[in-house]
């Protein structure tokens, strides 16, 4: 497994942990669909909720939320309801969240070394 | 804070409008949002804010960014809103405080450098008239926001010395060691201080510059021509439009060149104005002082209308009429203009400005300058004297000045003709007067036309109506006894006849005479009469 996937599902793990402690009830884990991945879908309360997780090391190439684009977010929008179609969950309200995760580190840490220098976590983005 | 506020001010035309610029961060993804009908130069300006404020140190939150600017039905241009934006998103990133009611004009570089803009003196007094107080510009623009008296001037060369003097708790760490802002009066740089006691030092007067400079042309090169000369210091002293009709190499444009030189300087409105113009159509930081020098134009005859009455595609320019404000407009070979150039002169001739509409928005320029004209008087321009040595046939002959349209030449009151030097005498004999010597008279003059006429709230016997030199300053039917025959047998018409009284008391007030007599209407008529030969 390459670095940059490696970062990435730390960073997914970080979010689901910090969603939990946040009152998320985790539902699935990379839900994948000929058309695409949605990193988190998560119960908070009524809604449903899909969670883009965004990981960096560093900040030398800007925010990581400054990565999700219009476009990713219109993709999201719409993954969320194929994932509502594929399940029958229609009844319940929808939002996109974003999770934005700053690492410090080397790209390959050991065990414990990854210290989350900042987790920006953006509620009903459209 | 989530809010920050800050000033700014954009022209439309010579209106600066003082605009509120408002930033607010929303918990959303990054995004730059400008309201308030930015145009494209504007909407650029949102991509060199982040470039600048991330090379300061600073930065702007990765959020959604929303500016905007009011009064949000203006439309708005330029990159002069830069540093205003940037301050208030610091504002609302908590980065700066105390934003609010200070103005800052100046463009952004990547780099975080402040770059001088155009119009920096009419934006100024239009955010003083607005009741702002204190301004914040590059250092280049600094010696002319401070001829603006009365307003609190500071210059800064980069955007961390602005972002110091507002820190917040939150960001002085980063700014430490960085110089503070340069406070500016019109006599120069000031001292560098404290945004604490920054209302402290007064803006002293401003500095003028001197009236005539000694490299400019004068008229004791100008050998011989005693009669175009004394229209030249007549149509100075009572600002009276001058036509000068001649052969070539009579010395018409020698003598136009030499006009600028003998008007008085400026007073503090008109220096002030016509500087303000020179801001909005010169380069940035061109302007230092204001001008008492009136200004002079000579656009070529190639020029078209836009050039002249002023244009350009969005918000009109201005042209040679505005630039020549309270100045010297010479058209030299006039008839050599395209005609509907010379005939767009006819507006502003009457009302001292030019109102310019285009589809974004129309704009009025000021447009009072003083018209001087110079024509051969035919293709030839031979036609002078006997005329034997003209080559153009009669049809030439009466088009050419014929492009000169009567409803302009009617505006001008003082029209002559200006012969070769006639004899080695003239030619190569002692240099006459200076411009300055000519200068003290005309300077006399004028006092004498301002009591004269303060009483109608006129300055200059040009702007004499018919009624009024017929009325209250009727002149005693002695005096105008052979102008009287002349209209009786039709030899000048009634608005001739008013030209020449307008002359006539110009000329006294040249010699220093309470009013006209005999003499003065007589050769006031001689003036008037001695382009008619041709």
């Amino acid at each position: 497994m390459r670095a940059k996937d490696k970062t990435g599902m730390l960073g997914e793990e970080i979010a689901a942990q910090y969603l939990s402690t946040q009152g998320h009830t985790i539902l699935h884990r990379r839900w994948r669909c000929p058309r695409g991945e949605l990193d988190l879908i998560t119960h908070d309360g009524e809604q449903l909720v899909a969670v883009e997780v965004k990981t960096r090391r560093g900040s030398g190439f800007g925010s990581p939320l400054e990565a999700v684009t219009p476009q990713k977010l219109a993709r999201l929008h719409r993954l969320l309801l194929e994932y509502c179609a594929a399940e029958n969950r229609f009844q319940s309200a929808r939002r996109v969240d974003v999770v934005a995760i700053v690492l410090s580190g080397s790209s390959v840490p050991h065990a414990g070394e990854h210290l989350v220098q900042r987790l920006e976590h953006l509620k009903d983005v459209s | 804070m989530t809010m920050g506020r800050a000033r700014g001010v954009v022209l439309i035309g010579m209106d600066g409008h003082l605009i509120d610029v408002e930033a607010d961060i929303g918990q959303s993804l990054p995004a730059f949002i400008l309201l308030g009908l930015p145009d494209a130069s504007l909407r650029e300006s949102q991509d060199r804010i982040r470039s600048a404020a991330k090379n300061t140190g600073i930065g702007l939150p990765a959020r959604r960014l929303t500016v905007n600017l009011l009064p949000a039905s203006l439309p708005k241009s330029g990159s002069v809103l830069d540093l205003a934006i940037l301050m208030s998103a610091w504002a609302a990133d908590g980065k700066v405080q105390g934003t609010q009611d200070i103005v800052f004009l100046a463009e952004l570089g990547l780099d975080g450098r402040l770059r001088p803009v155009r119009g920096v003196l009419p934006a100024v007094a239009a955010a003083q008239a607005a009741g702002a107080e204190t301004v914040i510009v590059a250092e280049q623009n600094a010696q002319e926001a401070a001829l603006v008296p009365g307003m609190d001037v500071f210059a800064a060369s980069h955007v961390v010395q602005v972002a110091s003097a507002f820190a917040t708790k939150d960001s002085a760490a980063v700014l430490h060691d960085v110089p503070g802002l340069q406070h500016w009066t019109a006599a120069g740089h000031v001292s560098d201080q404290e945004q604490s006691d920054r209302r402290q030092t007064g803006a002293s007067e401003p500095e003028v510059s001197s009236p005539a400079k000694s490299d400019e042309l004068d008229l004791a090169d100008v050998r011989g021509q005693h009669e175009a000369r004394f229209a030249l210091e007549l149509a100075a002293a009572g600002r009276h439009h001058l036509l000068l009709i001649g052969a070539p190499g009579a010395g018409k444009t020698m003598l136009a060149e030499r006009m600028a030189g003998i008007l008085p300087p400026l007073d503090d409105r008109a220096a002030m104005e016509a500087t303000a113009i020179e801001s909005i159509s010169a380069e940035p930081q061109a302007v230092s002082e204001l001008r008492r020098i009136p200004p002079f134009q000579a656009p070529h005859h190639s020029a078209s209308m836009a050039a002249m009455v002023g244009g350009g595609a969005r918000i009109a320019r201005p042209g040679a009429v505005t630039r020549a404000h309270q100045g010297v407009l010479f058209l030299d070979e006039a008839p050599e203009f395209p005609r509907h150039a010379l005939d767009a002169l006819r507006q502003p001739l009457e009302t001292g400005q030019i109102s310019l509409h285009r589809a974004a928005g129309s704009v009025t320029y000021p447009a009072r300058f003083q018209l001087v004209l110079a024509a051969n008087p035919c293709p030839c321009g031979l036609n002078v004297g006997s005329g034997t040595r003209c080559r153009c046939s009669v049809a030439q002959r009466r088009n050419y000045l014929a492009k000169l349209s009567g409803p302009l030449l009617d505006r001008i009151d003082l029209q002559i003709q200006v012969d070769r030097p006639r004899s080695a005498m003239d030619a190569l004999g002692p240099p006459g007067e200076t411009s300055a010597q000519v200068r003290t008279r005309v300077l006399a003059a004028r006092e004498a036309q301002r009591q004269r006429l303060a009483r109608w709230d006129l300055v200059t016997n040009s702007q004499a109506s018919m009624q009024l030199l017929t009325g209250a300053l009727r002149l005693p039917p002695r005096a105008t006894a052979h102008m009287d025959s002349a209209l009786d047998h039709a030899a000048i018409s009634l608005r001739g006849y008013v030209r020449v009284l307008r002359l006539a008391w110009t000329i006294a007030d040249i010699a220093g005479m309470n009013q006209p007599g005999a003499d003065e209407v007589d050769a006031a008529l001689q003036l008037r009469q001695s382009a008619d030969r041709s």
